[in-house]
């Protein structure tokens, strides 16, 4: 009998762990590095006084009976995960502090219209607009023609559309602020601004919330933990607190292997690549041009944020099945340039999913920042800051959660715990300057592809295809898809 | 600029930063089958000489069909005269 080929996966991300898991099923010795002590950091979420926070995921679409992350769990052995739906007829609600202004989401394509239309009714015409160019967006974008398999290969990631921003397209259909901010609001969910944006990034985001939204039960940390039940179950071996120092290559570019940080090495007949390009770069110099090399780290990230962590004893009705979106006006661009202070908002305020008999509940804050409001402390490791810095932290909070309750006075009672900056966000998230999302999309940008010039070294994570839990997964699929055949792929997700 | 000078610019910008050897460049060389560049390569080499020239080429259709040194001249000429005369 042949011996098992060899694959190795940097990263264990989503796109990692979803990658290891696709090469496991599909006959290949696999192994998972991972730098930090645990896979899965950025999503896994953390617990205080026996209440659960979601840190990377809040909720996403795509979890419904045939959507795509349903699919993708299933083919991956998941069967069908625990739940916890958001509420119909609301699951995403912004106020304007300015005016008053309230603006309710529902879940659903004609409902969203209908809500819209009913808080904009100047712009009935606009919102009707702007809903059909979603989802045809999403219908049509390249990330969903890969799903169902109509197009493969390079070419179908080489989206003709991407280069009108969504405030580009916004400023076509109406001049009231609110309703552009209402429809762009969901740019906080993926860290660019309106005006970098493409459109058709922006689509994916926002109409994959049309057909459901979810979290799990259990909320990030429950999704970790059957991954990592899954990886067991396959053989996967996971090495964890060591980093690849180098990719190892032959003459022609083919990866023969990784060197390890402690010295070790691992051989691999295949390779997919899932760390933010920053590192990719240090890794690879054998690898590449430096050309290619230059490109990849000067690649921009997306936004940085601050996250506050609280503790409400009853769980506020505010938050009750939805998330919502605290604004002081429509101005939403200044949140992504890494300046705005962090009390001045917009919020992003959720709910984590907490274990069955629980009434607490834990409040998820996340507010805008940049990596140099914290670049004095660069210096300085997790869990080994000086003092200052936690003075600093404190101030923050203080101030957020004043802001906080002036604009939501129905968090009053929210006892906040814990908080993380930008410096959090780089060390946890490995991203050189904190970037919640990788690599950002943008009109100008050229991230990364899958393909690289190696034969057998294929690229994945929210830096290569988009953000998010979709994103990674989808990315990952692409990428073992190169390895594997996209075709096959496709044929054994059909019958799963 | 002249177009040689325009020439010898792009030339000298791909040689270094794609480590070819300066004598490969004749206008007749393909791309991918004797400077061994293919479409992976061609993002770089579109920000290469967006930065040599200071010029925007994006997303731009027109470059898939840059086949030989003698196209990339080509291309880069006219897109410089496109922004001389506006």
């Amino acid at each position: 009998m042949a011996e098992k080929k060899t694959a190795a996966v940097i990263g264990a991300g989503l796109a990692g762990l979803t990658s290891a898991l696709i090469l496991a099923r599909n006959g290949y010795t696999v192994t998972l590095v991972e730098k930090s002590r645990r896979v899965g950091l950025t999503v896994r979420g953390f617990s205080r006084e026996g209440v659960y926070f979601d840190t990377g995921l809040h909720y996403t679409g795509g979890l419904g009976e045939n959507g795509i992350v349903s699919r993708y769990l299933r083919y991956l052995g998941f069967g069908s995960p625990e739940l916890v739906p958001f509420a119909d007829d609301c699951f995403d609600e912004i106020r304007f502090a300015d005016t008053g202004k309230t603006v309710r989401l529902p879940i659903g394509y004609e409902r969203m219209t209908g809500a819209l239309q009913a808080a904009f009714p100047e712009d009935a015409e606009a919102v009707a607009a702007y809903m059909r160019a979603a989802r045809d967006g999403f219908a049509k974008s390249s990330l969903l023609r890969f799903f169902l398999g109509a197009q493969n290969g390079p070419d179908a990631i080489q989206d003709p559309g991407d280069a009108v921003s969504l405030s580009a397209y916004l400023e076509t259909l109406t001049a009231d602020p609110y309703l552009r901010a209402a429809l762009s609001m969901h740019a906080l969910l993926y860290g660019v601004s309106p005006e970098e944006i493409p459109f058709t990034q922006h689509a994916y985001v926002t109409a994959s919330y049309f057909d459901s939204v979810h979290n799990f039960a259990g909320g990030g940390g429950a999704l970790i933990r059957a991954f990592e039940r899954r990886l067991a179950e396959e053989n996967v071996t996971v090495i964890t607190g060591n980093g690849v120092r180098r990719i190892l290559c032959d003459g022609k570019r083919r990866v023969t292997g990784l060197a390890l940080e402690t010295g070790e090495t691992i051989q691999a007949d295949a390779c997919i690549c899932t760390t933010h390009p920053h590192a990719l770069a240090a890794m690879a110099e054998d690898l590449f041009r430096p050309v290619y090399l230059k490109r990849l780290r000067s690649l921009e990230d997306t936004a940085s944020a601050y996250m506050f962590f609280g503790i409400s004893e009853t769980g506020p009705e505010c938050l009750r099945g939805k998330n919502l979106f605290l604004c002081r006006g429509p101005e939403l661009g200044n949140a992504f340039g890494g300046r705005m202070a962090p009390e001045d908002g917009p919020f992003y305020v959720a709910s984590s999913p907490q274990p069955a008999g629980s009434a607490k509940s834990g409040i998820v804050v996340v507010a805008p920042g940049g990596f140099d409001q914290v670049a004095r402390w660069a210096a300085s490791s997790r869990g080994r800051r000086p003092p200052g810095y936690a003075a600093f932290k404190e101030g923050v909070v203080a101030r957020v959660r004043e802001a906080l309750v002036r604009q939501c006075p129905e968090l009053e009672a929210v006892r906040f715990v814990d908080a993380a900056t930008p410096l959090t966000m780089r060390d946890y998230l490995d991203a050189p300057r904190g970037g919640l999302y990788g690599c950002k999309h943008t009109v100008s940008q050229f991230n990364p592809l899958p393909l690289t010039r190696s034969p057998n070294l294929w690229l994945a994570g929210q830096s290569v295809i988009a953000p998010g839990l979709m994103g990674a997964m989808i990315s990952g699929f692409l990428a073992c898809g190169f390895l594997l055949g996209h075709s096959t792929l496709h044929e054994e997700m059909a019958w799963t | 600029m002249t177009d040689a000078e325009i020439i010898a610019m792009a030339d000298e910008a791909l040689a270094a930063e794609f480590e070819l050897d300066p004598g490969q460049m004749t206008p007749e060389a393909r791309f991918r089958e004797d400077l061994d560049l293919d479409s992976l390569d061609a993002v770089d080499m579109v920000i290469v000489l967006e930065k040599t020239f200071g010029i925007k080429i994006g997303r731009d259709p027109a470059i898939m069909n840059i086949r030989t040194v003698d196209d990339m001249h080509g291309y880069i000429i006219a897109k410089k005269r496109e922004i001389e005369k506006a």
